[in-house]
């Protein structure tokens, strides 16, 4: 089931059209990646899928789940972006109200949906399990939580709040690549173990290659060329992809070591 | 030969010190620092480009004490030792434009006639591939990629022998990043020039550096030949760096959990995020020692470098949490 | 106003101004009118020797009129041409008050804010002194010690005004100076004072500027308050703070020769600050 469902989208700023999305589709336990540079319309792209892109004028059809983003009534497009998607973004801290424990911040949101009481507390500590958050969290005041944390709390709210839907604008590239790692981890988690549908928008091909099911490929506004991940990174059919490609700086492979102390093995995962 | 050195250096905001008797060498040819935010190599890069005196230890400039050089020295520092910062847009005076910006560094040094800067300044835009007429823009007017350019033609106007270059394409665009990186490469070979590159991205280093150090929480805990830390990190700090970087079509990175522990305060300072601390590294600061080729502060060094890779933890999943409390 | 004063402003703020904010170009406008009716005062003043210490006893107290647009004060002076004259005095007060706690004010500031150390902790600690008095208090009570006088009202003034130009440039410019420019020109050797002129004086100037033409208005009325208690401006001068204390009296009989002084002043400290605001409303963006 598509969660997302984006049909001739076109927004223009004047008589520049600043993106031009044909189709996109965003299904349950999907990870779709919009890729591109600053300028390429990626950004834009995905603010429209919440009716975010001001001062512009979009044209086409996006559904968000059963709601038509571009018709829909402002109450309807607050249900959306309060509880049925999660928009995260570079900076997470700037949208967290300073003066508010997470918790606190956490609870409002969920009373404003009429969760209460022991109910949202439950919900709440779920909800950063989630995203591998220690409850104690709760307990913080935003200053006091790193960039990776934040950028985690953010999508505990959404899921606590019953979100399908991920929308991620280059969650990771103000952090450092160990955290980085868990960010992705943490949205991998979700797509394969609750079924969320994730639109993510990066520039780091590499990164994206990690995680996205499919890959839209964007520059100046147009799509140049999308299809599955696995595909598009195998056969690059647009010279720009292949110029995205070839510009990831390649790591030498770790050399296989002989397997001595056996006691190391402790930690190996499933 | 070793142009620009850091020996036992300490250095501190006020009583609280970031970094930890470093040592480290820049020689001719490219040397990567490698760290994340907050491991001190930003602090690190002031101290070498004598912004920021050491609390304790020497930064050496060719024989001598940066510290205690006398003017004419230190004028020659200043013409030998040059910076690039990572966003150009902070890097330029943002009312200046990048001919002035440039011309600035052409003649704090030399007289010039006008005629013979506006050709230098041609030629120094030329040189970093951009067109001479960008001259008369200002930083707001310049993309990413061509505000780092300007800012690396201004570090060559004083025709220096070595380069700080502190994370100087980590705010760019990838492929513009691709550029910038073999833009540096290049003038490096031409001119001559030594650099210090300072990252966090492994893939930068592996490609323009022979050596590296690994900073933690403001301690070099691994330092060699930057081919050996990449694909047999002896540290396990440096191994979760590597893994956790995502590869094209690769494995999904490796998160290596507990990131937000903080350093330990006495013996191993990594011993809260490492899948490794035994008691020994609770008891005993790890001093740098030879292992394989290279210098690492760990006590099961040996151990790390003769496990497979694919045994690395990863991070725990299920309800139980990696998080250890903030101080 | 000159060709070239006239290009710069068109320039920079005022253009950029134009359509953004309609109150503050109407501040500027109304500003700019101030202005030339205190540099043309000579020439448009119906009663130019009004301005001064005519006397015309047997006009005195002539309402409003088409011989006498704002009516005739005690002694029979155009009240119309007193004010235009008293814009001269006005504007006098607020430039020269203006530039020299601007100029004191932007030099310490930017010193303490580059240098730093004991340096910042010396001028600080002294700004912190005197903004420690009210300001009110100090310059009346340093106009009481002075002979009354429009230099005794600037100098009185100023010396209350430029402790806060050098408490704001000096943040401002600390935080400049941890620019990556001025980190840039410290490793290519440029010395200090070159560094401070090129790069963290001309970038620490914007909220100064919007400050001092928020504070014109500021000024305006301190004078006035100055020239009403008797401490500044004196007979025969046009001012108007001085003319609205001679004329108070008089508010109930005669309107006039209190009431247009009094608009004066309102409308010029009133453009001095939306055009301030305009001007932050923009350069903060």
């Amino acid at each position: 089931m598509n969660l997302i469902s984006v049909r001739d989208l076109v927004v223009r700023i004047g008589d520049r059209v600043i993106a031009s999305v044909p189709e996109l589709d965003v299904a349950a336990g999907e990870c779709v990646a919009l890729v591109g540079e600053s300028g390429s319309g990626k950004t834009t792209t995905l603010l429209s899928t919440l009716g975010l892109v001001h001062g512009a004028d979009v044209r086409g059809r996006i559904m968000v789940g059963d709601v038509d983003v571009l018709t829909a009534s402002p109450a309807r497009l607050r249900e959306i972006r309060g509880s049925r998607a999660a928009l995260v973004m570079q900076s997470p801290q700037a949208a967290l109200n300073p003066t508010m424990r997470l918790g606190t911040l956490m609870s409002r949101a969920l009373a404003r949906h009429g969760v209460k009481g022991a109910d949202a507390r439950e919900r709440a500590e779920e909800g950063v399990r989630a995203v591998l958050l220690d409850p104690e969290i709760l307990r913080r005041y935003p200053h006091q939580v790193s960039g990776g944390q934040a950028q985690r709390f953010a999508i505990a709210l959404a899921l606590a709040l019953g979100a399908q839907v991920v929308l991620a604008d280059e969650p990771t590239s103000a952090l450092d690549v160990t955290v980085q790692a868990e960010v992705v981890a943490v949205l991998r988690r979700l797509r394969d173990e609750r079924g969320l549908a994730v639109l993510l928008v990066s520039h780091d091909l590499a990164l994206v290659s990690t995680i996205a099911d499919r890959v839209v490929v964007m520059r100046d506004g147009a799509v140049v060329e999308s299809g599955s991940a696995a595909e598009v990174f195998a056969r690059p059919s647009d010279p720009y992809t292949r110029e995205l490609i070839a510009a990831v700086p390649e790591l030498p492979e770790a050399v296989p070591a002989p397997p001595e102390p056996a006691d190391l093995h402790e930690g190996e995962g499933p | 030969m070793t142009l620009l050195a850091a020996e036992g250096v300490t250095l501190a905001y006020g009583a609280t010190a970031v970094v930890h008797d470093v040592t480290l060498a820049v020689d001719e040819g490219g040397v990567g620092l490698i760290g994340e935010s907050g491991s001190g190599k930003t602090t690190l890069a002031r101290a070498l480009l004598g912004l920021m005196r050491p609390r304790s230890g020497v930064v050496r400039y060719g024989a001598g004490d940066l510290a205690r050089l006398g003017r004419a020295g230190r004028a020659e520092f200043r013409r030998a030792v040059q910076p690039v910062f990572q966003d150009g847009s902070e890097a330029l005076d943002p009312r200046m434009t990048a001919g002035a910006s440039i011309t600035e560094a052409l003649t704090t040094h030399h007289r010039m006639s006008g005629a013979e800067r506006r050709d230098r300044v041609a030629a120094l835009l030329a040189d970093v591939g951009l067109d001479p007429a960008l001259a008369a823009r200002r930083p707001h007017e310049m993309s990413g990629g061509q505000r780092q350019r300007v800012a690396i033609a201004r570090a060559l106007a004083v025709e220096p022998r070595l380069l700080v270059l502190d994370e100087p394409t980590s705010a760019l665009d990838v492929t513009v990043q691709a550029r910038i990186l073999d833009l540096l490469e290049r003038l490096a070979a031409e001119h001559g020039l030594g650099y210090l590159l300072i990252t966090h991205n492994l893939g930068v280093v592996g490609r323009l550096c022979r050596t590296s150090s690994v900073l933690f929480a403001g301690r070099v805990v691994e330092s060699g030949p930057t081919r050996e830390l990449l694909t047999r990190p002896a540290h396990p700090y440096t191994r979760a760096l590597r893994d956790a970087v995502p590869r094209l079509g690769g494995e999904p990175p490796r998160a290596a959990g507990r990131t937000e522990a903080a350093a330990a305060a006495t013996g191993c300072p990594f011993r809260l995020r490492c899948p490794l601390a035994v008691d020994r590294c609770r008891e005993a600061t790890p001093q740098a020692r030879e292992v394989e080729g290279r210098k690492v502060a760990c006590h099961r060094a040996e151990e790390v470098l003769h496990t497979p890779a694919s045994s690395a933890p990863r991070v725990p999943h299920g309800g139980e949490t990696p998080d250890a409390p903030r101080q | 106003m000159t060709a070239p004063a006239l290009t710069t402003l068109r320039r920079t703020p005022l253009r950029r101004l134009a359509g953004v904010d309609r109150l503050a170009v109407a501040g500027a406008v109304l500003l700019g009118v101030v202005v030339l009716a205190a540099l043309l005062a000579p020439w448009i003043a119906p009663y130019p020797g009004d301005g001064g210490s005519a006397t015309h006893p047997l006009e005195a107290l002539l309402p409003p009129s088409g011989a006498h647009w704002f009516g005739t004060d005690q002694v029979g002076r155009d009240v119309f041409s007193r004010v235009l004259f008293g814009a001269r005095t006005s504007l006098l007060i607020a430039v020269a008050v203006l530039a020299v706690s601007g100029v004191a004010g932007v030099v310490l500031g930017v010193v303490a804010g580059y240098a730093g150390g004991w340096a910042r902790d010396v001028i600080m600690r002294v700004t912190d002194i005197f903004l420690a008095f009210p300001a009110l208090l100090l310059s009346l009570a340093l106009a009481v010690v002075l002979q009354p006088s429009v230099t005794t009202v600037i100098v009185a003034i100023a010396v209350t005004w430029w402790p806060w130009y050098a408490r704001l440039t000096a943040s401002v410019a600390a935080s400049v100076a941890t620019r990556g420019f001025v980190d840039s020109a410290r490793c290519l050797g440029v010395p200090a004072p070159l560094i401070v002129l090129r790069h963290v004086l001309p970038n620490s100037l914007t909220p100064v500027l919007v400050q001092l033409s928020l504070d014109g208005g500021g000024v305006i009325l301190t004078a006035a308050a100055l020239s009403y208690l008797g401490l500044g401006a004196h007979e025969p001068t046009s001012e108007w703070g001085l003319m609205v204390q001679q004329g108070q009296s008089l508010f109930t009989t005669d309107w006039w020769v209190v009431t247009f002084p009094g608009l004066a002043i309102l409308v010029t400290a009133f453009s001095f600050n939306v055009l301030g605001e305009g001007l932050r409303a923009r350069l903060s963006r």
